[in-house]
């Protein structure tokens, strides 16, 4: 009864432009259009449904290059650059603060385009399923000086030292030797909050670093193992681990608030790097990588 | 909705909608909308009409049958409740899904929401550009131009 009132009243006035909806609403009704939809359809209709469709794709100031990965997603992979790309251009510089890697390579021009316009990019996160792949990342590490929270390969940081001195958060992983122990010691005055789970350490490392972060929030060693030379990683040389310093670690981390540690040889984890190549041993989750099979986008 | 006490389930309150019509509802029907929840915080007088100022009786109405329905959902199961919000949805015209959308967002009921937000992309779903605009009534202020770019599928190439 109630309905049919509603019916005859709407049927006097005229349609609302939906144009001028409510923008959070939009972007809600956005999020729930299929991609394929989102990106070559919905943003032509206006330029208020074009700016739904950008900001529908990631939350407001990330780029998020995961979605590349998608097997589902890959025939839309152009389509979502090309709106990345727009996104950068149309937004103020310096408005995007994130960026996550994903398992797909961008060509490298557009890594130093996306970096040009995000000076002030804050947190970078690259999947460990990159391995020790770190030269994609090189055309941006330029422009990217004032990180504060990043995940990567720890060769990166042997390469750009200078990038690392806000970085108040930092997960490694491959090998982490004196020289990049040295880094993280003299470079990183910022630093609160290390991960090195997996890593292969050389015998001074965990030392060196403990040297100027005596007093971390938090310290995460779990799974990591200490080689006599870190250059084995690359060999197929069975892993030769050391046995840990424990005392001197204990002593030096008395300050660190939270130490996260595994129960090495009696851990399920660390228990087969024995038999297995030491790569495999930072990687545990290996998976075939997809960029050996996928062109660069 | 999980009531505290047997008392919570019998308090009646009184919404007013912004042309001044009055219903009375169950508290625990209320208390789906977060906005009237946080507002009876603040209430001293529960006996009060709560103004809910920017929508309207009718569609207030409409509000309330989805939060009552929602309210007693023990009595259906799952597949029930599915359809009947199903039925409940379509059974709008495009108007009163406009400003359903906009009264759930204002008075944060998420199952309101989701539900009309879902049935508003379904719409979108596979139709074109031209077809989606005249069906919500949305004038294409892109000049051919700056239509032409956002179609053009490699624009990154030859720049630096």
């Amino acid at each position: 009864m109630r309905l049919k009132l509603f019916r005859a009243e709407s049927g006097t006035t005229t349609v609302w432009s939906w144009d001028e909806m409510n923008y959070d609403v939009l972007l809600k009704i956005m999020k729930r259009v299929p991609l394929g939809d989102r990106l070559c359809v919905a943003c032509l209709v206006s330029k208020t449904w074009l700016s739904a469709v950008l900001d529908s794709m990631s939350p407001p100031g990330v780029i998020n290059l995961k979605r590349l990965d998608c097997p589902k997603f890959q025939r839309m992979n152009d389509r979502y650059l090309v709106f990345l790309k727009r996104r950068l251009d149309t937004m103020p510089v310096d408005s995007c603060s994130a960026f996550y890697h994903g398992e797909t390579f961008l060509q490298e021009y557009k890594y130093r385009y996306i970096a040009k316009r995000t000076p002030s990019m804050q947190k970078l996160i690259i999947p460990r399923a990159v391995r020790t792949n770190f030269t994609f990342i090189l055309p941006a590490m330029k422009y990217w000086k004032k990180l504060k929270k990043v995940q990567c390969p720890s060769v990166l940081i042997a390469q750009f030292r200078r990038n690392f001195t806000e970085v108040e958060t930092l997960r490694l992983f491959g090998a982490v030797d004196d020289d990049i122990a040295t880094i993280i010691r003299d470079r990183c005055p910022q630093l609160k909050r290390l991960r090195l789970d997996y890593c292969a350490l050389s015998i001074n490392a965990l030392s060196t670093i403990l040297d100027g972060h005596k007093d971390l929030e938090l310290l995460d060693t779990r799974h990591s193992f200490r080689v006599p030379d870190c250059r084995i990683l690359f060999s197929d040389w069975m892993s030769l681990c050391l046995e840990w310093n424990e005392e001197e670690i204990r002593r030096k981390a008395a300050g660190v608030k939270v130490h996260l540690k595994c129960a090495r040889d009696r851990c399920r984890k660390c228990a087969p790097r024995k038999c297995n190549l030491p790569l495999r041993s930072c990687f545990p989750d290996l998976k075939p990588f997809k960029s050996d099979y996928r062109a660069r986008l | 909705m999980a009531s505290t006490s047997t008392s919570t389930l019998s308090r009646k309150l009184i919404l007013k909608s912004s042309d001044g019509e009055k219903f009375e509802v169950d508290e625990n029907v209320a208390m789906q909308s977060q906005t009237i929840k946080h507002m009876i915080e603040d209430l001293d007088d529960i006996n009060s009409p709560i103004p809910v100022s920017i929508v309207t009786g009718t569609i207030l109405s409409k509000v309330i049958e989805y939060c009552k329905k929602h309210a007693t959902e023990d009595s259906d199961s799952d597949e029930q409740l599915k359809q009947w919000d199903k039925e409940y949805a379509n059974n709008m015209d495009l108007n009163t899904l406009y400003y359903l959308l906009l009264a759930a967002n204002y008075m944060e009921i998420k199952g309101l929401l989701e539900l009309i937000t879902q049935c508003v992309a379904d719409m979108i779903k596979g139709k074109s550009p031209e077809e989606i605009r005249a069906h919500f009534n949305i004038k294409n202020d892109f000049t051919p131009q700056e239509e032409a770019n956002i179609r053009n599928e490699n624009p990154w190439a030859f720049e630096n």
